[in-house]
């Protein structure tokens, strides 16, 4: 196994989707190769689902720099992280986009709908 | 303050009717954004007035009288679009990522791809979809994603609207973008083909 092929193979044994012998094929070269052993257990000690939860705190820069730096590491060593956050990241700017929106020029409220509108206040 | 929020709160009644001429049209233009329907925004139009002049005591100042009311409106404005699909507010737990037991992603990510919509019309149409997204968002992601993007108070200041913790706020706007992230990628809104 080439150290290309464990790096992207990590991800899919931490995710439990190789097969046995594949899964014996990462564990032997991850044993062997001090660089992927490094890598897997970098994985192991700062998972996905940790990142993820502190996402917004690293993209805020709330983390501690010790702790940024370990989230960096994470994102530079895993493929899945890395997606997410773009994905995360088009999605804060899609929000304020079309949420903020850009108005059109504003029109005058036509007078029958500022009447319905006091009407209704009176009502309640 | 605003002044003419400290006239509103007052009950000056001249002040409703100087409220509803400055702002009305340009939230009359954000509900049919939502809405694309004339009738419908205007009903949107006038359900946000009302909860607007209901809860102007509880109006701070943190954000401008327009911003506080354009969130109300077009909120007023999503709740209405969601109704009219008859889709009930739903936990919302299950638009959250999921992970395995390892804590690795269940499922590989996909990349989003280059952004970039230059197209005018392509943009609104892509506005309007995120806004349907938004619109299906149960309540508790809804607001504060709202607060922060309309309105776009601090962790602190939305913690203070919705009866929390600042870090509280803090999850529940995550955990909020995800979820809108997670819809949008249900229907490849902003997502290259």
């Amino acid at each position: 196994m080439t150290c290309k092929q464990c790096e992207v193979d990590v991800h899919e044994y931490l995710r439990g989707t190789l097969s046995a012998a594949a899964r014996a094929e990462v564990e032997r070269h991850a044993a062997e190769c001090s660089a992927c052993g490094d890598l897997l257990r970098r994985c192991q000690e700062l998972t996905c689902k940790d990142f993820v939860e502190f996402l917004n705190d690293y993209l805020d820069g709330d983390l501690d720099g010790q702790r940024h730096s370990v989230f960096d590491q994470h994102l530079s060593d895993c493929p899945d992280c890395r997606a997410y956050v773009a994905s995360y990241r088009r999605t804060m700017e899609l929000s304020v986009t079309a949420l903020r929106g850009e108005l059109a020029v504003p029109e005058e409220i036509p007078e029958r709908l500022l009447q319905a509108i006091h009407d209704s206040r009176k009502q309640r | 303050m605003d002044a003419l929020a400290d006239r509103l709160k007052a009950g000056d009644a001249e002040a409703f009717e100087e409220l509803v001429r400055t702002y009305g049209g340009r939230l009359r233009a954000v509900a049919l954004s939502v809405l694309h329907d004339p009738a419908d925004a205007d009903e949107a139009l006038q359900e946000g007035f009302l909860a607007a002049f209901r809860s102007i005591g509880r109006f701070e100042g943190r954000s401008q009288l327009g911003t506080w009311l354009h969130r109300i409106v077009l909120n007023a404005a999503l709740m209405k679009l969601r109704a009219k699909r008859s889709r009930p507010d739903q936990d919302g737990e299950e638009l959250l990522p999921q992970f395995t037991s390892n804590g690795v992603f269940a499922e590989r990510q996909d990349d989003w791809g280059p952004e970039g919509v230059e197209d005018e019309v392509a943009r609104g149409e892509l506005c309007a979809r995120v806004r349907e997204c938004v619109a299906e968002l149960p309540e508790k992601f809804r607001i504060p994603l709202m607060l922060r993007d309309v309105e776009g108070l601090s962790a602190l200041e939305m913690a203070e609207r919705l009866g929390t913790t600042a870090n509280a706020a803090k999850i529940r706007l995550h955990r909020a973008r995800q979820a809108l992230r997670t819809l949008l990628e249900r229907q490849r809104v902003g997502v290259a083909a």
